[in-house]
């Protein structure tokens, strides 16, 4: 078909113009109009020519130009008719449209297209309308490509706007639904559509320009050749640049890009390790690929294809463990290290004795400018490039508070948000709100943090210009992501951080810096202004330096991994960058022999349960906890609260400040301690994934942090049996397990990408809401069964059928259990247990504090579920002389020390169970007993401190027996010990065993003489270990009588149990009662979620298999290969 | 014809889900402008798909701001792609295409063609690339 040319336009020209008031250019205007018509232009600059109030309507009636005979109608209007003007112009485009539309670009149905194939149609379509919107569709163009002509160089010979464009379109006929049109506005839509695709395209690439310019205008950049020249002839090269330089996000890349891979990067911090991995494959283009990935403690990103991996420090330590000379890396560079953490201490150590072991590898350390020559004579010889950090230009204020009290008196000073808050009324006042930049303030830990939060959220509540964030560690990654996101329109957000932020987290369009005191380095990616709270002169005299870690902790942690490591290291010869002090490494090798993880009597080497504590990458009192738990038969539990001990608390922060929330989960905790709500709450979430498919839902209504549950869930991982190890797997079994995975995987997939992209913020959600729109998202999602999110399809990816049915009964625990758990849970707690003040008040909202063997006068933490709930528990109602039957003594898995210390973590248990765990007893008249320098217990009856110390005695042995042979890999059946447990439980209950308890004030540090002593002499724990062996096979069947004899027991007591103090009924309990009484009344089994999802895949795929099939008869190529690609990525 | 489907890195692989060699096969290019001297690493070759086609080979790489998705029978579209740059059709040099190194105008022309060869092109196009090139050094000086 010939395409219709200039002379035969064969329609009405249309156009719309308004002018000035001015007259005089009015009849310019008219004369350039009929001057365009007469020389048949009908192209109109009329653009240019909208300016105000006077419109004029021209219309232009042509006859067919042969005739040459025109007709002009010349309308002056106003303003108000100018709608009716556009109508007009519009309508025949309206009428058009639809079937160009439905012809060129037809919507694709939902299942077809993802959420940014949407997005993208639509933008795409607003492209094509306001095209033809403004110009009313007119141009004098042929649109006709196939109609080029071009010269010898290739050069078209004539001008039409359609060689302009690269992106081609197949020409078709012009299909019978379109012949109703005027070809030639066909042809124009053709050539809109390309348009469009050039169009994106450009703004693609001028991101990726834009991208490239900031990345050159960094002041690393400059260094770039000499980096990459230096590190071929140097092992070892230090970059010394301060935060802003952009050390962290290039060099990464100059090391991609020179061709090396196997590149491992450290960082102090996980969240350093997500956000740098995210930046760095952003710049390099490869944000949904693994080129560049991450690896944190339970996370990784890491595939085949990696070439570049952020870790942690600490990971990296632990896999010299098995690889001792790193040889998965070419290149390692150690960031941040003038942060001085232990574990880059002793990296840089290491490192510099592998250097010279493998000469292949390379070593760059980065730091900043500060603590430089400490690194450059720890490395002789390496060649140091020093990089200016001030990256734009940054304005300096200065605005001192009265009251800047310095560091060292810091402590007990309580922070004042009144100077914040002026800064922001400053920006608001001094900044157009139409010019962007966000703010950025560092304060010290999060007490101040939510002090500030509070009064500047009320004043954005009240200028509705601000979101307000916060960034510290304490929050869910989901909460920490938020910082990323971007504020809308007219709004800015302003982080509230820690100095966690300091270093290497860039956030974007952070334009202005609030410093209350420390050195701020803040990654800001603009120029800006900084706001000092303190004078120039305080400036001055601050201290660049943070003291190194070594210098500040026990190296206890460090001491075990050191010599864990098997490399034949001597923490007290190690070449450290800075020695330690000689007596903190004493004190922390002295402390690992006291939990027996040492010999007491050999240098540096462990015990087999230090063996196996140090296998586990966790505290030693959790990896003891783990390991005991597995003795007893209690893995799984153990899991649970060992991953427990690692958060603080499963509830999200803000929930403590609602009342209904804080009510209404009342019952899901337990009164045996914070171990014990957390094992239930695990249990209760397990089941409402698996079952319910509303765990979001349910997570929401009772202030839970699912991303703490989901650590929780992680730590399963650790060494989990495999099917064919537990001997259920069969070949059959395996396939369809695989190709449910890749279902699985593709769905993960699927949704961590659309977790990728930044999101804008809602106006008006502060910190504490944040979370509640996309809650709302996920909530919604649930009903849907197909959106379901990255972590519940992780969950089904990790968790089986059976695997939920092992949560489900493993965590459900009867009285006895639960006894034998917390003893265990205690063992690894110790030494961190805590007397109770006398002078406590166990009512609603008072501050319960307690002292311990080190630590006096710390306070349980308010949020702790005892305290909430189960305060009475603690009270032992002594009489006036001290005596009581219920005394307890609180252990606590973590010492947090903020505005003040506090405990977390807490579990009490009945005070006698010091004398099982404890490393030194001493009794010397079956009355009074002295627990490690530190308790004393004074027994009212002699006979019931004899009782106490033979069970006690029989329940060590027990314990010992069980590990010893745990640790040599045979298992023993334990419910024999799970009895005795029991037995002197109840016995202590039911006898009612009265004791007074008093503290010893300031015990020595170090506990000397340890043992367990009576009057008659000095137990020895370990001596009849092959006899009592020997008897516990014999009483194998004796047992089982035993053992159903004491379930009627445990019925019988359970009533009396509900009021026990010391025990009161769990969650469990009672739902355990309640299964009784309904006696295999079994529920019909319910469809689990995991089953739903499988399914709803299944069909999904079935239909779009038969859309297909439907439409393309022979596979293409593309077809193919991409059926390869499948069996690549997923097999 | 280069297939869409080019074994990028922007596959979620995990981890030992996948065979040896795969990894080893790189089919990105340095891509480099022979003009701004603009850097990518991009996959070369032509590039024809559902909804359209570029005449001669083209340097690109898959759309890095938008998450690669896999929906069923979605076919991959142009819009899926980036494409940075090209060869010049009278040099044959590689050039991005930024309107200061390159124009497209029936095909892909360098900048230094353009000008050289500015009598046998529509003054349109010439000013064009002058206009970009003049701008382009003005930015240039400024950041510096
Ligand atoms: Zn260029
Ligand atoms: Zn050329």
């Amino acid at each position: 078909m010939e395409m219709p040319c200039n002379g035969d336009v064969p329609h009405d020209v249309w156009a719309v113009h308004q002018i000035s008031q001015n007259d005089l250019i009015l009849w310019d205007l008219l004369s350039l109009v009929i001057f365009h018509v007469l020389l048949n232009i009908p192209y109109l600059p009329i653009n240019q020519l909208i300016k105000t109030h006077i419109l004029i309507f021209l219309l232009v009636i042509r006859a067919p130009s042969d005739r040459n005979v025109v007709l002009v109608f010349i309308v002056r209007i106003d303003l108000r008719s100018y709608v009716v003007a556009e109508l007009v112009v519009q309508e025949e485009w309206d009428e058009s449209r639809g079937s160009l539309f439905r012809h060129f670009l037809p919507t694709e149905a939902s299942g077809k297209q993802s959420k940014e194939d949407e997005e993208r149609a639509k933008t795409q379509r607003q492209f094509i309308n306001s095209y033809f919107n403004r110009s009313g569709g007119e141009t004098d163009d042929h649109f006709d490509p196939r109609r080029i002509k071009c010269d010898d160089l290739g050069i078209p010979q004539d001008l039409s706007k359609s060689y302009f464009v690269m992106s081609q379109r197949e020409q078709q006929e012009i299909p019978h639904s379109l012949s109703h049109l005027p070809a030639w506005l066909v042809r124009h839509f053709e050539y809109v559509i390309r348009l469009s695709c050039d169009f994106f395209n450009e703004i693609k690439f001028k991101k990726i320009r834009d991208l490239r310019k900031s990345q050159r205008e960094l002041p690393i950049a400059e260094r770039k050749t000499e980096i990459v020249d230096l590190l071929k002839d140097h092992q070892v090269l230090i970059v010394a640049g301060d935060t802003g330089c952009g050390k962290s996000t290039q060099v990464p890349q100059y090391l991609l890009e020179a061709g090396y891979s196997g590149i491992a990067c450290t960082q102090p911090r996980r969240i350093a390790c997500t956000a740098l991995a995210r930046r760095v494959a952003y710049e390099t283009l490869n944000v949904y690929g693994n080129e560049v990935a991450y690896q944190i403690r339970f996370e990784t990103t890491k595939s085949k294809r990696t070439k570049m991996l952020f870790l942690t420090e600490g990971l990296l330590l632990r896999q010299m463990e098995n690889d001792s000379l790193l040889q998965q890396y070419n290149v390692i560079i150690l960031d941040e290290v003038h942060e001085r953490h232990l574990s880059s201490d002793l990296l840089i150590g290491l490192l510099r004795d592998l250097v010279e072991k493998r000469p292949d590898l390379k070593l760059i350390l980065m730091s900043a400018t500060i603590n430089l020559a400490l690194f450059s004579d720890y490395f002789q010889g390496a060649p140091v490039i020093e990089v200016p950090g001030r990256l734009y230009p940054i304005q300096l204020q200065y605005h001192p508070i009265k009251q800047f009290i310095a560091e060292a008196e810091k402590k007990n000073h309580k922070i004042d948000p009144e100077p914040y808050l002026r800064i922001l009324e400053k920006i608001d006042k001094e900044t157009p709100s139409n010019q962007r930049g966000d703010v950025l303030i560092f304060l010290n830990g999060v007490a101040e943090i939510e002090t500030v939060a509070q009064t500047l959220k009320t004043y954005a509540e009240l200028t509705k210009g601000w979101i307000i964030l916060l960034l510290h560690s304490t929050l869910s990654v989901d909460e920490q992501d938020k910082v990323f996101d971007i504020a809308p329109l007219g709004s800015r957000k302003c982080i509230l951080s820690t100095n966690i932020a300091e270093t290497s987290v860039t956030i974007d369009g952070i334009r202005f810096v609030i410093d209350s005191g420390k050195a701020s380095r803040a990654g800001r990616t603009g120029p800006g202004i900084c706001y000092r709270l303190y004078s120039q002169e305080q400036f001055d005299k601050m201290d660049d330096f943070t003291p190194s870690e070594i210098h500040r902790v026990s190296l206890q942690d460090m001491t075990l991994r050191m010599i864990s490591l098997n490399l034949g290291l001597d923490p007290r010869t190690f070449p450290f960058i800075e020695r330690p002090a000689e007596d903190a490494l004493d004190e922390a090798l002295e402390k690992l022999k006291f939990q027996g993880v040492l010999y007491s009597d050999r240098e540096n080497q462990l015990t087999a349960l230090g063996n196996a504590v140090a296998k586990l990458p966790m505290d030693v009192s959790i990896a003891k906890m783990l390991i005991y738990g597995c003795v007893v038969d209690q893995f799984d539990v153990m899991l649970t609260v060992a991953a427990g001990l690692s958060v603080q608390s499963p509830f999200t922060n803000r929930s403590f400040r609602e009342p209904d929330t804080v009510e209404k989960r009342a019952p899901l905790t337990s009164p045996m301690g914070d171990p014990f709500t957390l094992i239930a709450l695990f249990r209760e979430w397990v089941l409402q994934k698996a079952y319910g498919g509303k765990a979001k839902r349910w997570t929401i209504e009772n202030g839970l942090d699912e991303h703490r549950l989901q650590i929780l869930e992680e730590s399963g991982f650790i060494e989990k049996p495999t099917a064919e190890e537990l001997g259920e797997d069969d070949s059959r079994q395996r396939r369809i397990e695989q190709g449910e995975k890749r279902k699985l995987f593709e769905m993960k997939r699927a949704a961590r990408n659309k977790e990728k992209s930044r999101k804008v913020l809602r106006a008006e959600k502060h910190f504490d809401t944040i979370l509640d729109e996309r809650v709302e998202e996920e909530i919604e999602a649930e009903t849907d069964i197909m959106k379901t999110d990255v972590k519940t399809v992780e969950f089904l990816l990790s968790h089986k059928q059976r695997d939920v049915d092992v949560i489900r009964s493993s965590h459900k625990l009867r009285r006895k259990e639960a006894e034998i758990i917390r003893l265990v849970i205690a063992c690894g707690l110790y030494p961190n247990y805590s007397l109770l003040d006398p002078a406590n008040k166990y009512q609603q909202g008072q501050e319960i504090y307690s002292h311990s063997r080190l630590k006096p006068f710390t306070q349980i933490h308010p949020n702790s579920s005892l305290v909430q709930y189960h305060l009475h528990t603690l009270n032992a109602q002594e009489d006036s002389q001290n005596y009581s039957n219920f005394h307890q003594i609180p252990f606590y898995g973590m010492l947090l020390e903020t505005t003040k210390p506090y405990v977390c973590n807490v579990m009490p248990v009945p005070a006698l169970y010091a004398l099982i765990v404890a490393k030194k007893v001493i009794c010397e008249d079956w009355k009074l007993v002295t627990v490690d320098d530190f308790v004393e217990i004074q027994f009212k009856s002699s006979n019931a401190c004899r009782e106490v110390i033979d069970s006690v005695i029989q329940i060590k042995k027990e314990l010992k027996i069980g590990l010893t042979s745990a640790l040599e890999g045979d298992k023993l059946d334990m419910h024999r010990l799970a009895r005795t447990v029991d037995k002197f439980s109840r016995y202590l209950t039911e006898e009612g065993v009265v004791i007074g308890l008093k503290r010893l004030v300031s015990p020595p540090r170090i506990l000397e003489d340890v043992g367990f002593f009576t009057p008659d002499g000095e137990v020895k724990i370990d001596d009849d270990k092959q006899e009592e062996g020997a008897e516990e096979v014999q009483e194998s069947e004796a047992e089982r009588e035993e053992r159903q004899r004491l379930e009627e027991e445990d019925r019988a007591v359970r009533q009396f149990l509900g009021k026990d103090p010391m025990c009161p009924m769990t969650r469990e309990m009672i739902e355990e009662e309640e299964e009784i009484a309904e006696n295999k009344k079994k529920p019909e089994k319910k469809e689990s979620y995991y089953e739903k999802l499988l399914k709803a895949q299944k069909e999904r795929e079935e239909k779009s298999r038969m859309n297909d099939e439907g439409q393309e008869d022979t596979p293409t190529k593309r077809q193919k290969v991409e059926a390869k690609d499948e069996v690549l990525e997923e097999e | 014809m280069m297939s869409e489907e080019v074994g990028e890195g922007s596959k979620e692989a995990e981890t030992g889900e996948e065979t040896e060699d795969v990894t080893q096969l790189n089919p990105f290019i340095q891509f480099e402008c022979g003009i701004c001297g603009m850097k990518e690493n991009t996959l070369h070759g032509n590039l024809q798909v559902s909804d359209g086609f570029f005449n001669c080979p083209v340097f690109f790489v898959r759309d890095p701001f938008i998450p690669y998705t896999r929906v069923r029978a979605r076919k991959p579209c142009l819009a899926d792609f980036l494409v940075l740059g090209g060869t010049c059709s009278m040099c044959e040099r590689s050039v991005c295409i930024d309107k200061a190194c390159s124009v497209y105008f029936g095909a892909r022309f360098c900048a230094i063609c353009v000008i050289r060869e500015r009598r046998r092109f529509p003054e349109k196009v010439v000013e064009a690339t002058l206009k970009a090139q003049a701008q382009a050094e003005a930015s240039a000086a400024k950041s510096n």
